[in-house]
């Protein structure tokens, strides 16, 4: 992997300082590489769902910027070089970058007026997708995170899980090439919750993406992570960074493994000594 | 497939529930009704001072040809007052939505409009407007603005979530508003617009009342000031009872508009089980 060319997305020394004074970020320094899995983990308060917003382009930074490889930037320039299965052809340019983006709330944040089907073709919608076209993608989505036969059921028919599998179904539906997610499961119980990590696991190894996953809970990061980003709080930037090199897949004889208490031990520790800086401030 | 549905023995509690809605408020009537009339046959209470109901009844009946014109002409003003109401405010809450300056600019006005009182703004309006024209306006100025003010609320009480994520997919300024906005500022749209429907009625019916006192129109409310002139007491009730069966009947369809277009989503609309 060559410095310059082949991540998915960097930030280089992001700042975030927000009206009321507070700032949110202060020289975060995470390059994310291309199909890995990563998570963001802090204390609250340390800007983790900030960084993600910026990534998105939802926010702006205060200074720093957001970097993206060149490949994509030249890709964006030529249409040609875009491989066919990733985008759909002629759409503009800030569209298609945009649409390499997926993200999932921790709210499932769906349209109450609209059907699951509607709730899920909406990236497709805005984009001007052909109809026939979109239903086949729409039902596609729906099939990869279980819920084909909740097409025509409205949100408030369905249970928090079901509610937030749409909302992964929506960001799917554009075929993202990096997945951002912001403690998407931290409202759901333990249950549900360790039922959607095995199933977004298994998503992102047979999609391929990059996911980029804030959380606060160790055991969450350590059991779904290549990489963990722990951050310390106020201002928030990288404490450390480790490697899970636990191998895919994971199920629930990882979960309960001594590798993965170990992980969970080093995690904890590099999350209190984080926190503790935070607290010294 | 278990989706929150309610059951059919919730279903059937429910339906009791309904009759007993309906059934309380007519039983009440009636009872009211009864003692209405008993009073005056026992008091002796003349007609010209108080009619007993089955004489209000009979002078529905006896005048109904006169008294269904001027429902006609009444329910006409209201439905267009309500039809200018509703694309007036509607209309009006978008722009301010779409430009903080022309909100800013007009919207004192329009409180202005609210907070006049609408008898006080009639009898200026008969003289530049047609008595139609006048009584119209009225309606609209009185109806437009729960309208207006619901609709703002609703526009602006977007999920600030949904509203990032058409941002991330570049969604334009109208897919904002249309497949946003006002989805969501519908139920509050509704609400502006039962309140509305009613308050159409009044501005309609206190504009007639002042033309009525210019001598010309033809509405119920002008029916109901001609037979205080004349002292046809039984034909001032009968008009009065036209009148609020017009409002309940325009609150009803509102509601059941309202109900139709919510069920299957919002809060408001869906009954719970358990």
């Amino acid at each position: 992997m060559s410095p310059e060319g082949n991540f998915a997305v960097s930030l280089r020394a992001v700042r975030k300082s927000f009206a009321s004074g507070v700032d949110a970020l202060d020289g975060l320094d995470v390059k994310i590489w291309p199909r890995e899995f990563v998570s963001f983990l802090g204390p609250s308060g340390c800007g983790k769902s900030t960084a993600l917003r910026i990534i998105a382009g939802l926010s702006e930074p205060t200074s720093g910027r957001v970097e993206w490889p060149p490949a994509q930037a030249a890709q964006e320039r030529s249409p040609a070089q875009l491989a066919p299965a990733q985008l759909a052809p002629a759409q503009p340019a800030t569209a298609r970058a945009r649409s390499a983006i997926g993200i999932v709330f921790q709210e499932p944040t769906l349209m109450p007026w609209s059907t699951v089907a509607r709730n899920v073709r909406l990236p497709l919608d805005l984009q001007g997708e052909a109809v026939t076209e979109a239903d086949a993608r729409v039902a596609a989505a729906l099939a990869h995170v279980g819920l084909a036969q909740f097409a025509e059921a409205y949100p408030r028919e369905l249970s928090g899980g079901m509610k937030m599998r749409a909302a992964i179904a929506r960001a799917l539906v554009a075929e993202p090439k990096l997945l951002l997610m912001d403690e998407p499961f931290a409202a759901l119980d333990e249950i549900t919750r360790f039922k959607l990590n095995d199933d977004l696991l298994a998503l992102w190894r047979m999609l391929g993406m990059t996911v980029v996953f804030v959380t606060h809970s160790v055991f969450e990061s350590v059991y779904l992570s290549s990489r963990i980003v722990v951050m310390t709080a106020r201002p928030g930037r990288v404490f450390t960074e480790l490697e899970v090199d636990a191998p895919y897949p994971r199920d629930s004889n990882f979960r309960t493994s001594a590798e993965y208490a170990a992980h969970c031990r080093r995690t904890s520790e590099a999350l209190a000594a984080a926190a503790a800086i935070g607290e010294g401030r | 497939m278990s989706t929150g549905r309610p059951s059919a023995a919730a279903q059937a509690r429910l339906g009791g529930e309904d009759v007993l809605r309906l059934l309380l408020p007519v039983l009440v009537l009636a009872a009211g009704g009864i003692a209405w009339e008993l009073s005056v046959v026992w008091l002796a209470i003349p007609p010209y001072v108080l009619p007993a109901p089955h004489v209000v009844f009979a002078t529905i009946v006896a005048d109904w040809k006169l008294l269904s014109e001027s429902l006609l002409i009444t329910l006409v003003t209201t439905v267009e007052g309500f039809a200018l109401a509703l694309a007036g405010g509607v209309g009006l809450a978008v722009l301010f939505n779409q430009s903080r300056l022309i909100e800013y600019s007009l919207y004192p006005f329009a409180v202005m409009l609210q907070v006049t009182p609408v008898v006080a703004i009639a009898p200026l309006l008969l003289i530049y407007l047609s008595q139609e024209a006048a009584v119209l306006v009225c309606a609209w100025i009185v109806a437009f603005f729960p309208v207006l003010s619901n609709t703002t609320l609703g526009l602006n009480s977007v999920d600030h979530n949904l509203v990032d994520l058409f941002r991330l997919y570049g969604a334009t300024r109208v897919q904002v508003l249309w497949r946003l906005k006002l989805p969501a500022a519908l139920p509050y749209i509704l609400g502006g617009l039962k309140i509305a429907g009613g308050l159409s009625l009044i501005g309609a019916v206190v504009a007639e009342i002042a033309a009525g006192a210019a001598g010309s129109g033809s509405g119920l409310a002008y029916r109901i000031s001609e037979s205080g002139y004349r002292l046809n007491i039984p034909r001032m009730y009968a008009a009065l009872l036209l009148l609020s069966a017009a409002g309940v009947v325009i609150y009803f369809a509102l509601s059941l508009v309202s109900y139709l277009m919510l069920r299957r989503w919002h809060e408001s609309a869906v009954s719970r089980e358990g």
